[in-house]
């Protein structure tokens, strides 16, 4: 008997339960679609969070047969409650696109490793046996520093733990960093420069208190949209709430807005500066809270593009050198500073309607209304990303306006555990856990002592940011390269002149984990099939400081394993003779001949959490292969160094019953407001509002000019390229692209152009054109219709399209104190196609 | 997997009938299951190369509802919504789909979940937070998937059906 | 490529005055690629099975004039490809 009439039995049953259900009518026994009775039906619920944005959505999801067979929003999570986007209800397919990696590959010829053989299965042995290889050879011939590996936001925190463990105290190398850095490097700097420590005093409630919303550059209906669904109910459930949205060009999230401003690319530093203008002008300066909290600086200015060094941009900038520097001016001073930015030079700067401006200061100005501004990448991919940051937080500055419910500057986050994993972890090439840094001694001695390792052991230079990784691995200085759960090759900027080349050059060795064929993966030496999401225990922090575990839940198909399990298992084949030098070894004679696997997680902490710790209804991979909870064991030696220095964090069991809580967490109780009395156990009673990340309790009220971008139109490329997203797709697409309800809702990249701008260049509604910079091209169709509208001179390029990789087309310009790229302006021109 | 000669590949189903068979033919051999195991590239190959565009494709307007893959997802919409108007004032979607326009436009009722508001009190009216639809219900593109899923349908799983032997 | 050929299943409630309902049933269960799955009183679950929707509709509309119908249906539809098989 074939299958066929097996399925059209479950059909027809399933049609005739509906329409006995509709009817209320019950269906005979005979009738019922399931011989095996009511347990047969039952599907088993967990709750997660979800795999895509920094949202931190809770889902519950639905597990049968060991498959996921269903997802939903979670009612009992706080962030979402019960809502998804369509991502979001579409988790249930993330992990079943049938291209599914499941067993490593390494490029070969004649049966060994040839850099430019291909492709071919081999066992987990062989490829970390070839890996270790390479990394010891490049460890003699070279040192640490061409050792290099490259994470991302979507590291669950245990992951990015063991590879900051495994890189600085195994590898002894700082150059690991995150694609965070791609993401919100800006925003993390200023919340440190500002404030003393990183992420926001806010949190998602204040959308239920706010009277006026500002979306810097933000497209939140369709990056953030269970935000959104919290905006659009307080916007259109009170009639008195406000909402401005920013933009270099027309989207949805304009269809709620009050006050619609559309700004020629990098000009918002200038609108900024005058919203701080008219607040001074107008005499509705905070006075006691300026005198009281804050501290006025100046900063550098012509601090370039981090370019490369020999590139005139950088060479002409006079204060590239130490492009962070502040300096104490006093309130007069910054008063002085930004008289010039009137609203007549904001208004003619950045060509926006004059009438709108003033209205949008003047939320800021009014102290009656509660102001929450938020942003994404819009400022933070921005040469001027960390001014942008500071300057938004100077206007809540001066207004008072912060860490009080519904006054809330916040910077949302684009990955779902960008601050869980990549900053409050720390792996940043240049951090440590809990806002810690590689550069001081103390801090570095504090990281030795929790890890149990021989003092002077962790490296004190930063390592390699990401762009700086692309230029070293182009250039031959980095050799031996990891990257894990990203696909850099489609992210990075230039990729095609500084990305690729640095991949395939014949010095160095490149491996990517991941669950699906990225081409970052295809252009790698070996790749290993990762397990994702709910195939392995996890722990996620959103951007409100939420912190959410959830259990493994399925298996991974084939051979596939956790990051984790990749990480830990590859620090086996490593002694510490091979990778520590002698003197460090012959001071510290205990530490000779141990395996980095038994100094950094059997190490008598990552280690004490035995077995029978597990809860028995759920599986754990990595704690049954090691023999010991070691997802428990590295949240809690990780948690020793936030614990007393607000950063704290329950005790581990403790997530797995909540969704999620909000750092610091003392007491058991979670922490909303950061920074202010009543809200914030670390701010004593008497002191009402205290910064107290920075040593004088004072926020930084910072006076930073406009600048111009890297690269502007002119008369050969005439059009601001923008680069971002759709509401579909997310990570690259390499996940949502193979599902296919997702897929066919935006099935292709596609080229927005203004109709008029088209049709001067004789181009029409879905044309296929080249869309070229100085540095490469792709081939696109012409959008003139569609969700995004553009002004004159201003094209929009999503990136989630790997046959459409429009990072050959950016430029890899960074904001010189961040490092972080600038994805939202350069010059192109569109060509017809001949 | 995009690229120029998308028509010429051989759907999921067609390689899986094409695998099954080669392996009964060639039981044994270890080089095909290991040429079947290496993936193809997703983009241009090499990945630098510039591919062309595909069309644009067509939305689905054959107005069919589409099962929905388990019960929690939102329905795909079987129309094109180009030009529809969705913002403070005005909401195209909500003019027929609303309980008390259905009976004139015979489109689907939105579900009584989007009454609910955020602490799950039924309002009288649409829930704000339920106001723009493209948040959770897409159209689809007149287009084959990139890559097939395997995902299986929850009713597949875990029981026996009458007539399985 | 050889036609591509859908199989339809879909099921109705079908209203009856609860006198007619034996003789409706039966009515029902002598259709081709029509089963009744479930009733009561008054009302029938009749799945059917077809090729186009507008074969089934033809059929729902045959099973509305049958004496005794009051109303009749369609609560579901679902389509899906024939494949086919290798062997």
């Amino acid at each position: 008997m074939t299958a066929e009439p097996t399925r059209r039995d479950v059909l027809k049953a399933q049609a005739a339960a509906i329409a006995a259900a509709a009817a209320g009518i019950a269906l005979p026994a005979s009738a019922q679609p399931v011989p095996g009775g009511v347990s047969a039906l039952e599907i088993k619920w967990s709750k997660a969070p979800c795999r895509f944005c920094g949202t931190g959505c809770g889902v519950m999801v639905g597990v049968k047969d060991g498959q996921v067979v269903a997802t939903h929003g979670d009612m009992q999570a706080e962030v979402n409650r019960g809502l998804n986007c369509i991502k979001g209800y579409f988790l249930s397919k993330i992990m079943y696109g049938e291209d599914r990696l499941t067993t490593p590959l390494m490029r070969k010829r004649n049966g060994v490793f040839d850099k430019e053989g291909d492709f071919e299965p081999v066992s987990w042995d062989e490829a970390f046996d070839v890996m270790a290889d390479k990394c010891k050879q490049v460890l003699r011939d070279k040192g640490p520093t061409a050792i290099g590996m490259f994470g991302s936001g979507q590291w669950t925190i245990f992951e990015g733990y063991a590879a900051t463990k495994l890189m600085r105290a195994g590898f002894r190398s700082n150059n690991l960093d995150p694609n965070a850095r791609h993401c919100m490097a800006s925003a993390a700097t200023a919340f440190i420069r500002a404030f003393g420590s990183d992420e926001p005093m806010g949190c998602y409630d204040d959308f239920e208190h706010a009277d006026a919303f500002v979306l810097w550059g933000s497209n939140m209906a369709e990056m953030h949209p269970i935000l959104w669904t919290r905006v659009a109910d307080r916007r259109l459930g009170n009639p008195h709430v406000r909402c401005a949205v920013l933009s270099t060009f027309t989207h949805r999230s304009m269809d709620l807005t009050d006050i619609p401003i559309i700004f020629k690319p990098g000009t918002d530093l200038a609108i900024l500066n005058y919203i701080a203008n008219h607040i001074i002008q107008t005499g509705r300066v905070n006075e006691r809270f300026i005198n009281d909290h804050t501290t006025f600086m100046r900063g550098v200015v012509d601090i370039g593009y981090g370019l490369r060094t020999e590139h005139e941009l950088e060479i002409n900038a006079t204060g590239a050198s130490d492009p962070g520097r502040m300096e104490p001016i006093d309130f007069e001073t910054f008063k002085q500073f930004v008289s010039n930015y009137t609203l007549e030079m904001a208004a003619e700067l950045s060509g926006a309607d004059p009438g709108f401006l003033e209205e949008l200061a003047e939320l800021y100005a009014d102290p009656a209304k509660k102001v929450m501004s938020l942003w994404t990448m819009g400022f933070n991919q921005h040469v001027r990303g960390v001014w942008a940051n500071h300057m938004v937080y100077n206007i809540h500055l001066l207004t008072g306006k912060i860490s009080e419910p519904g006054n809330s500057p916040f910077s949302l986050t684009g990955q779902p555990s960008a601050c869980g994993t990549a900053r409050e972890v720390g792996t940043f090439a240049h951090r440590l856990p809990a806002d810690l840094v590689v550069t001081n001694p103390e801090h570095r001695h504090h990281a030795e002592e929790i890890w149990g390792l021989p003092e002077g052991l962790l490296p004190d230079q930063p390592g390699y940011h990401a762009v700086q990784q692309d230029r070293m691995l182009r250039d031959g200085l980095l050799n031996f390269y990891w990257i894990q759960v990203n696909n850099n090759l489609q992210a990075a900027p230039n990729n095609s002149q500084e990305t690729y080349p640095g991949y395939r050059n014949p010095d160095n060795f490149i491996v990517v984990s991941d669950a699906y064929p990225t081409v970052t993966a295809m252009a790698a030496d070996v790749i290993l099939p990762a397990a994702m999401w709910v195939e392995k225990e996890g722990a996620y922090g959103n951007a409100e400081r939420r912190t959410h575990v959830w259990h493994q839940l399925v298996q991974a198909p084939g051979e596939a394993r956790s990051d984790l399990w990749q990480l830990a298992e590859f620090s086996k084949r490593f002694t510490t003779d091979e990778v520590w030098p002698e003197d460090m070894l012959s001071a510290n004679p205990d530490y000779r001949g141990r395996t980095l696997f038994d100094i950094l997680f059997r190490n008598g902490k990552v280690d004490r959490f035995p077995l029978d710790e597990l809860d028995p209804e759920y599986a754990n991979n990595e704690a049954t292969e090691f023999g010991f909870y070691i997802q428990k064991g590295l949240f809690e030696e990780y948690a020793e160094f936030g614990r007393g220095h607000g950063h704290d964090l329950a005790p581990y069991d403790r997530y797995h019953q909540e969704r999620g809580l909000r750092w610091p967490v003392v007491d058991g109780q979670e922490t909303r407001w950061r920074y202010r009395e009543g809200h914030d156990p670390y701010v004593k009673p008497g002191e009402g509002v205290k910064f107290y990340g920075r040593p004088d309790g004072r926020a930084v009220i910072l006076a930073v000019p406009y600048e111009p971008p890297a690269e502007s139109p002119d008369d050969e490329y005439d059009l601001w390229l923008v680069t971002g997203r759709v509401l579909e797709h997310w990570h690259s697409g390499s996940m949502t692209m193979r599902v296919p309800e997702l897929y066919r809702a935006f099935p292709g990249a596609v080229c927005f152009m203004n109709a008029d701008d088209a049709r001067r260049k004789g181009l029409n509604q879905g044309m296929e054109v080249r869309v070229v910079s100085r540095r490469g091209e792709i081939r696109s169709r012409i959008e003139t219709q569609g969700r995004n509208r553009m002004p004159r001179g201003v094209v929009f390029v999503p990136w989630f399209d790997a046959s459409q990789l429009i990072n050959k087309v950016t430029l890899d310009a960074t904001d010189p104190i961040s490092k972080q790229t600038d994805f939202k302006k350069c010059a192109v021109k569109i060509e017809r196609l001949a | 997997m995009r690229g120029e000669d998308r028509t010429s590949r051989l759907s999921a189903r067609q390689k899986y009938a094409l695998a099954a068979l080669l392996s009964i033919l060639v039981t044994g051999s270890a080089a095909l299951a290991q040429m079947s195991a290496v993936p193809e590239l997703s983009g241009a190959n090499p990945p630098m190369d510039n591919v062309a565009a595909d069309p644009i494709p067509r939305w689905v307007t054959d107005d069919v509802r589409k099962m929905r893959a388990y019960p929690e997802q939102p329905p795909v919409i079987p129309h094109s919504i180009q030009g529809y108007q969705l913002s403070v004032n005005t909401n195209r979607c909500l003019s027929c789909h609303k309980r008390e326009f259905t009976q004139g436009s015979g489109a689907p009722m939105i579900s009584v979940t989007h009454y609910m508001n955020r602490d799950g009190q039924m309002l009288a009216d649409v829930s704000p937070r339920r106001y723009f639809c493209t948040a959770c219900h897409v159209p689809q593109a007149d287009t084959a998937p990139l890559v097939d899923n395997v995902f299986k349908d929850m009713i597949e799983l875990g029981v026996e059906h009458a007539g399985d032997e | 490529m050889p036609e591509r050929s859908f199989l339809h299943v879909s099921s109705a409630v079908v209203c009856v005055r609860p006198e007619r309902a034996q003789a409706v049933i039966a009515a029902i269960s002598a259709m081709q690629a029509t089963e009744v799955h479930a009733h009561d009183a008054a009302r029938i679950v009749v799945v059917m099975e077809g090729r186009s929707t507008g074969e089934l509709g033809d059929r729902l509309a045959s099973i509305a004039l049958t004496p005794g119908v009051i109303a009749a249906n369609m609560v579901f539809e679902h389509v899906e490809e024939l494949e086919e098989t290798p062997s």
